[in-house]
């Protein structure tokens, strides 16, 4: 599906990230981890083509990012920013409809057709109630939930999302989480950012550890999520634990066994 | 919904209507409907005195319509760079552009030149100071909107100081009255021959406005996500300051200075109709249109001679800025 190939990227002459090379399938669901500053949002606005790659090339199924219109882009990869700042008042549903700016034409407005969509993408994602409020004074969790809204009317077969859940309280993380999860079993391919290595256990099928700008480990999720590797990323020791939940389930999660201070 | 066009249709209509009866030429309303409305279908005109032909159809339609453009072009100029730049205190004058036009106006005045140099000298200048504002924002490292603004800062300082260093060396009899007229602001010059290039230079970009207008949400998403929509944003912004600064430069060049109602109208216009481009866009034009027109009447009739308009706008302007900030503006 999305593949990155061969790819440098430096702001200014400091390199952020040399040589990297990524490939996801269709409908899965993509998991990149590293600690703060390693690269992950970089790399997704890259992968977004919002910022360009100084070497090395991004390919949709097998077509050159670069050589596409950027409209055309936004009509096949959504990208939900990790914390959208408009300073206008719009509405819910203002939000959600500048979703179909891709679709609608530069003298015209959203036609009909295009408002169908937004109420539908509104009702799929539970927000017909907030409809009519404003996005500047909703919760951090009902703003992720409209931004995803709009990537929604956007339409996208990938949506990249950057650290979605790391502005949420614990409930509001899960719900994110199960939300993004739906979408990619429905078939949307996500690739996702986190700070967190659990929701990389809960909800990957894929994972990519990101370790000073280059890539420690790429694969399936079991295989990537190894203590070892998590030290490495994170540089200090971590453990990785497994309970039992609800029917027997087993839920893998991992904590840093570093000494506490004092 | 409804109501709130009617409201301001009726505002449009009504404000333009009592300004064909204000001046000190009177007339009755029945004298210039008929008037109009022979004029209008073609009809003989010599029923109708040469006195009032000439006070309606030569002074009074022609000021009308510049008032109008120019009220327009102030209070959609200040929606659109505040979408563009994010933020909601920058209006028409962010890029320098009434600085610059200022100096033009004044440097014309100062050579003793006849009022149609003074404002090609004014269009000029104003369009020159954007393209100093751009240049200086392209010489920093990374360029971007705050770049963009704090370069229209320094060129708008830049040009007023020029303005004041040609106030210390005009002759102050003659010449210095005139510049501190011109930069005060007034219609009290405006004529039939300002009519077709305000028309054309505040007209056309309002229109091509009028018609992308909703993709101006898409910018006021801020950068990279208006990227993410598809966007090509360096090319739409540019499109938009091109179209507001050869309005706006036309806006000064035949008025001078007005100062607030770029920034007073559109607060205004997003309280009433909400922040959505689609409907904010045509409201700022309805009410920035006919608030201008109001204040020009006011400037006519408060005195016995005719007081700059810009004094007005200010005065009405910033205390009701005041007000409206008290009230909260629904930002963040």
């Amino acid at each position: 599906m999305l593949s990155i190939r061969n790819a440098t990227f430096a702001y200014s002459k400091k390199a952020v990230f040399r040589d990297l090379c990524l490939e996801t399938d269709e409908g899965g669901f993509y998991c990149i981890l590293g600690p703060n500053g390693c690269g992950k949002t970089t790399l997704l606005k890259c992968l977004a083509g919002i910022l360009p790659l100084n070497q090395g090339r991004v390919y949709l199924n097998n077509t050159d990012l670069s050589q596409l219109h950027r409209n055309s882009i936004a009509k096949l990869i959504g990208y939900v920013m990790q914390e959208q700042e408009t300073v206008f008042p719009f509405t819910v549903q203002q939000m959600v409809a500048v979703g179909r700016a891709p679709y609608v034409g530069l003298w015209a407005s959203p036609s009909a057709e295009d408002m169908t969509i937004v109420e539908e993408v509104i009702e799929q994602i539970g927000l017909t109630k907030l409809r009519d409020k404003k996005y500047i004074e909703l919760s951090g969790g009902e703003k992720q939930l409209v931004m995803i809204a709009r990537v929604l009317a956007q339409k996208p077969k990938v949506l990249l999302m950057d650290e979605p859940a790391s502005h949420l309280d614990f409930k509001n993380q899960e719900r994110v989480m199960q939300l993004v999860k739906k979408l990619s079993l429905s078939g949307i391919t996500v690739i996702m950012t986190t700070h967190f290595p659990n929701h990389a256990f809960a909800y990957a099928d894929r994972v990519a550890i990101i370790h000073e700008g280059n890539i420690l480990a790429d694969g399936p999720t079991k295989s990537v999520m190894t203590e070892e590797n998590l030290s490495t990323a994170y540089e200090m020791p971590i453990s990785i634990l497994t309970v039992k939940g609800q029917n027997n389930q087993e839920h893998n999660f991992c904590v840093s066994t570093q000494k506490a201070v004092g | 919904m409804k109501i709130r066009n009617l409201i301001l249709l009726l505002l449009c209509v009504g404000s333009i209507f009592i300004s064909l009866f204000i001046g000190s030429y009177k007339v009755s309303p029945g004298e210039v409907v008929d008037l109009l409305w022979t004029w209008l279908t073609s009809g003989d005109l010599s029923r109708f005195s040469l006195l009032l032909q000439t006070a309606i159809l030569d002074i009074r339609l022609p000021r009308i319509t510049v008032v109008f453009l120019v009220g327009m072009t102030l209070s959609v100029s200040g929606v659109v760079y505040q979408a563009a730049f994010q933020n909601p205190l920058v209006s028409d004058h962010v890029l320098g552009v009434s600085n610059g036009a200022a100096f033009g106006a004044a440097l014309a005045l100062l050579f003793g030149f006849e009022m149609i140099a003074v404002q090609v000298f004014a269009f000029i200048f104003g369009i020159l100071s954007v393209l100093i504002t751009w240049g200086i924002s392209r010489t920093y490292a990374k360029s971007s909107n705050l770049t963009l603004v704090l370069s229209g800062i320094i060129t708008g300082g830049f040009f007023s100081a020029l303005v004041s260093f040609i106030k210390s060396v005009a002759d102050p009899l003659d010449k210095m009255p005139a510049i501190v007229f011109w930069l005060m602001g007034s219609f009290a010059r405006v004529s039939k021959s300002d009519l077709l290039y305000s028309l054309l230079l505040m007209g056309l970009p309002l229109l091509v406005l009028f018609l992308i207008r909703w993709r101006i949400n898409v910018l006021a998403m801020g950068e990279e996500d208006a990227k993410a929509l598809g966007m090509n944003t360096t090319q739409f912004r540019f499109v938009l300051i091109i179209l507001c600064t050869v309005a706006t430069a036309c806006a000064v060049s035949v008025s001078g200075v007005v100062a607030w109602v770029g920034l007073v109208i559109p607060h205004i216009a997003r309280i009433m109709v909400g922040p959505d481009h689609k409907d904010l866009v045509p409201a700022s034009l309805a009410l920035g249109g006919s608030y201008l027109l109001i204040m020009d009447d006011l400037a006519k009739s408060i005195t016995t001679s005719e007081i700059s308009i810009g004094i007005l706008t200010s005065l009405i302007g910033a205390p009701f800025f005041a007000y409206l900030l008290r009230k909260g503006t629904g930002w963040k």
